[in-house]
């Protein structure tokens, strides 16, 4: 859901060097976190779906102040795992950018701003929630993974500045603040779809949600 | 382990607190005012998601998703 829709030439090419840099640290630690790890069919094939699903479902506008979209990065925090959730996220990206959603530009932002919802909602999941009941898991993962990447888009923007902009440093913020407020209520829905999604999955197929024994992440 | 009660009725209570809060800040502004506040771009060029009526987009990615669901369901079909 976070996601900065800014086309090119909002940042400067400095912003967008160094965005784009910090994404690929970030996608290389992946690579390698990936080479660790088994792979089977089985997750190669959800990994495949889920970019699909997200990139499908953020394409889709949602009719609320002014349009907001979901995209489903807790889900593959949740069933992909940061590593190879990292990856999808990339390709979510090009392929929205291909398509005019976010500029080419923007590609490393938005990259690093899904990848901090794939690991936070990864964690929440597996760690910090686990005495909890599984459709609260996945809401509280999802709510909160959604939550970080909206405060980490903000930052971003707010870091780099906007080219030819009268807004800048904490008139910025608070200006762009008002964005993780309007996408509350896709948190708060997307929150809600990820719970069902996971507590179904819990009582068909209990061993996607094995990914913290499976990936060793 | 809280009481499942307990763990639904906190999340009922912090959801409606956060849709609350976006409602009342979407009675004040929405994303085409900041967006456009950012980037002068016009109403008609809004960067963004596919704004509604956009059908042979739709009707691309649901063949697309078609067959990636036929191609993944072969695919876990023969080597599962």
């Amino acid at each position: 859901m976070a996601h900065i829709h800014l086309p090119d030439g909002v940042f400067s090419l400095q912003w967008v060097i160094i965005w784009w840099a910090l994404a690929l640290a970030v996608l290389a630690i992946a690579l390698l976190v990936a080479r660790r790890q088994t792979f089977t069919t089985q997750r190669l094939t959800t990994a495949a779906l889920l970019a699909a699903v997200s990139f499908s479902i953020s394409q889709v506008n949602i009719p609320f102040a002014g349009g907001v979209h979901m995209n489903l990065t807790p889900l593959i925090g949740i069933l992909a795992g940061p590593a190879i959730g990292s990856l999808i996220v990339l390709i979510v990206n090009i392929l929205s950018a291909a398509i005019g959603h976010g500029g080419w530009g923007l590609i490393g932002a938005n990259t690093i701003v899904n990848v901090s919802e794939v690991v936070s909602a990864y964690y929440l999941f597996y760690y910090a929630t686990r005495r909890f009941e599984l459709f609260t898991r996945g809401a509280v993962a999802a709510f909160g993974g959604l939550l970080v990447g909206n405060v980490l888009s903000v930052l971003i923007i707010v870091i780099s500045g906007i080219q030819g902009s009268t807004l800048s440093g904490s008139a910025l913020l608070v200006f762009t603040l008002q964005v993780p407020l309007l996408n509350l209520v896709v948190a708060v829905g997307e929150a809600i779809l990820t719970g069902f999604v996971v507590e179904y999955l819990g009582k068909v197929r209990r061993d996607l949600l094995a990914l913290r024994d499976l990936a060793g992440d | 382990m809280i009481d499942v009660k307990w763990q639904y009725l906190i999340l009922a209570a912090v959801f409606i607190a956060a849709i609350a809060l976006s409602l009342w800040t979407a009675t004040r502004v929405d994303m085409r005012d900041i967006e456009q506040s950012l980037t002068n771009v016009s109403e008609e060029g809004h960067e963004g998601v596919i704004e509604g009526g956009n059908v042979p987009l739709y009707i691309g990615i649901v063949v697309a998703l078609f067959f990636i669901a036929i191609a993944a369901i072969v695919y876990l079909s023969k080597y599962r």
